[in-house]
């Protein structure tokens, strides 16, 4: 597994450099390396660390983030296709943010990083509560996808009605909605990082844990694990992480959804090699995707959500018919 | 559940309209509380026109005012409410039937986030002055319908290839609906700018703009839609019953399925080319429909066209009339969100209770 480890993190580096690298204006490495370390004050020094810098470093904290959320909520509910994006708990948060930036005009980061997460606590029990209440814990995949995806609707019409109050934020807040890494500046991670950090230490402290709740509530239960609060748990971490990722970057679906099944292919599902490895790969996906829209309609740019959304719908599409074969839903 | 009136047309009734006479009534009175909106929601605006005013202009008589906005302005508006909210209520009721699952709707398809993508990619290259082609705007529909269909088409053959039953096709459809939604911000990211937030209005479901050619245009698909709907119905009502069932009384299964969710399909592009895309009414109308007048499908057609077009026309009305009545300020809301905003705790609902019954 060290070998995995080790290449990831080379990887994520490489990533890192290319994305300081690559984009409208191409800055050779001396410039950059010059630029990370001997800051003269000159036009590509600062280009490249006011708008390069924060995006190497934002965009893997927040392809950590969605991934160890989307394991969380897969494991949490054992459903393959969950994920924080179809769930709609991405834009719980998203909604929340819109109302305290443009409604309500807060322009503290701090206020609006409290709404982005309180907007994910919010859906987040929303769509436990209407998932289960009536099921007794269970419930098919595709229904609860399909509540999901209806509170998303419901919530994307509340921020439609933003937009058309403030007709002239609309190609800003259209950019933010598909989620996108430019123009952040590194002091956003003041305020977003404490809560991902939180939530990615809940994750990690109970590996065990999450193994017996993913096979099953009675063995869990059996074996000693206090399921409730665990739950509880997870879910106040998926929505650290959710929540605080959506401040950084806005709502980047399937992420989430796709990087656990990977980070499965490659190390199993028990969570103590499956958490870290999927917050690497996270990284590392998020980093190349963040790349890629900056050189696929150069010199334009497209947000980084549509790239994930396009490359993501397909693997989502594989993963139903998977779950249709192996029949594991059958609502 | 087969029920009574089902059996008794399959047995009796090959090619007649047998309704249950309370039904004739109950849809009687769903007509007659339409045209009630109708007017009352062509009086109200910013300026206040009484009823029977309405009606005199109807008939074309009356102040030369009155009779300008309510032909020019107010009653166009008024029958596109109603024919997109009884066709978006149509296509419902078709995808509920035929999947047998009463949380399908059409864009849990994928059929609205389609049409949307064929009318932006047509508002963003195929209108006056930019790049590939300038067609007149009254072609959006059928670039609409076809993306409707390919959408359509799409979450068939995937659900084909995979034997998937009728939910796993709404995950098919909801997966297709999210590169829908990419593709639709996509393109109106690279599109001219200025038209980003006319889509963008007209995406979430908009009443404000139109006129009465449209109208006239939504009404003849309207009802050239309607014909097959009818010859369809006879299917429609046999589908209470299990797919063997249907078979070995001699229905063609796979083609009043097929026909039926691409007639649906026509239907939600019909409403969303004129009304953008009004989310909710689709899942919401069958369910009231079949809460007033049961399950026969030949009553349910018409309760839900009328309660479609009922629920589309109030929240037009609310969505025009809520902000400067309350707030005094001139803004619109849009259509769509009132309808999403009624609509998606009703759904929850009825998850919850399905959820509760499963037991």
């Amino acid at each position: 597994m060290g070998k995995l480890f080790y290449s990831l993190i080379f990887l994520i580096i490489v990533a890192m450099l290319a994305s300081l690298h690559f984009g409208v204006t191409l800055y050779s490495p001396s410039q950059v390396f010059d630029a990370l370390f001997h800051f003269g004050g000159s036009n590509a020094d600062s280009a490249i660390y006011d708008y390069r810098l924060p995006r190497a470093v934002i965009a893997p904290i927040v392809g950590a983030s969605l991934a160890i959320a989307g394991v969380l909520i897969q494991t949490l509910t054992r459903n393959p296709l969950a994920s924080p994006g179809l769930l709609g708990i991405n834009s719980g948060a998203a909604v929340a943010v819109a109302i305290a930036m443009i409604l309500m005009g807060i322009t503290n980061q701090l206020y609006v990083a409290l709404f982005s997460i309180s907007g994910a606590i919010i859906s987040c029990t929303v769509i436990f509560i209407i998932g289960f209440a009536g099921n007794r814990g269970q419930m098919s995949s595709a229904r609860i996808i399909l509540v999901g995806f209806t509170f998303s609707a419901l919530l994307y019409s509340f921020i439609e009605l933003i937009m058309v109050m403030d007709e002239e934020t609309i190609s800003t807040i259209l950019i933010w909605l598909s989620g996108s890494f430019t123009n952040k500046r590194l002091d956003l991670l003041w305020v977003a990082l404490p809560p991902i950090v939180i939530g990615l230490g809940i994750a990690f402290f109970f590996p065990r844990h999450l193994d017996a709740i993913m096979v099953d509530d009675e063995m869990a239960k059996s074996l000693g694990v206090p399921i409730n609060r665990i739950r509880i748990f997870i879910f106040i971490a998926i929505s650290l992480l959710s929540g605080g990722s959506v401040m950084l970057a806005g709502p980047i679906g399937f992420l989430g959804l796709i990087v656990p099944h990977i980070a499965r292919r490659f190390v199993g599902s028990e969570h103590k090699l499956l958490l870290p490895t999927a917050a690497l790969f996270g990284a590392l996906f998020a980093l190349i995707a963040d790349v890629t829209c900056r050189l696929l309609m150069y010199p334009a740019e497209i947000p980084v959500g549509i790239l994930t959304a396009l490359i993501g719908v397909p693997y989502f599409i594989y993963l139903i018919s998977r779950t249709v074969k192996s029949g594991v839903s059958n609502a | 559940m087969p029920n009574s009136s089902a059996f008794k047309n399959l047995r009796f009734a090959k090619y007649s309209m047998q309704v249950s006479i309370k039904s004739i009534y109950i849809n009687l009175i769903l007509l007659i509380i339409m045209f009630a909106i109708l007017v009352l929601s062509i009086g109200i605006g910013t300026k206040y026109i009484s009823p029977d005013k309405v009606f005199m202009a109807f008939l074309g008589e009356g102040k030369r005012l009155d009779i300008f906005v309510i032909h020019g302005l107010r009653m166009p508006r008024g029958i596109i409410a109603i024919f997109s909210g009884a066709a978006l209520g149509l296509a419902g009721l078709l995808l509920q039937t035929v999947t047998k699952n009463t949380l399908a709707s059409p864009s849990a398809f994928g059929v609205v986030e389609g049409a949307s993508l064929g009318a932006v990619l047509f508002l963003a290259y195929a209108t006056e002055g930019f790049v590939i082609a300038a067609l007149p705007i009254y072609l959006l529909p059928i670039a609409a319908t076809i993306g409707a269909l390919l959408a359509l088409l799409l979450v068939l053959t995937l659900a084909r290839i995979h034997h998937g039953n009728m939910l796993m096709m709404i995950l098919y459809g909801i997966a297709i609906a999210a590169m829908g939604k990419a593709l639709t911000t996509l393109f109106m990211m690279a599109g001219p700018f200025y038209r980003a937030s006319e889509v963008s209005l007209w995406l979430t479901g908009d009443l404000a703009k139109v006129n009465i050619d449209e109208m006239w245009i939504q009404m003849t698909i309207f009802v050239v839609l309607f014909i097959p709907l009818i010859a369809f119905s006879r299917f429609l009502d046999v589908m209470v019953l299990s797919d063997d069932n249907v078979k070995s009384i001699g229905v063609n299964v796979k083609f009043g399925q097929y026909g039926s969710i691409i007639l649906a399909a026509l239907f939600t592009a019909c409403a969303v080319s004129f009304a953008g895309g009004i989310g909710f009414v689709g899942l919401v109308a069958p369910h009231l429909a079949r809460m007033v007048v049961g399950q026969s499908i030949r009553s349910l057609i018409f309760s839900s066209l009328f309660i479609g077009a009922i629920l589309v026309l109030l929240a037009d009305m609310f969505g025009r009339t809520f902000m400067p009545f309350l707030f005094n300020d001139n803004m619109e809301i849009p259509t769509g969100v009132f309808t999403a905003i009624i609509g998606a705790p009703y759904f929850f609902y009825l998850i919850y209770q399905g959820g509760k019954v499963r037991k």
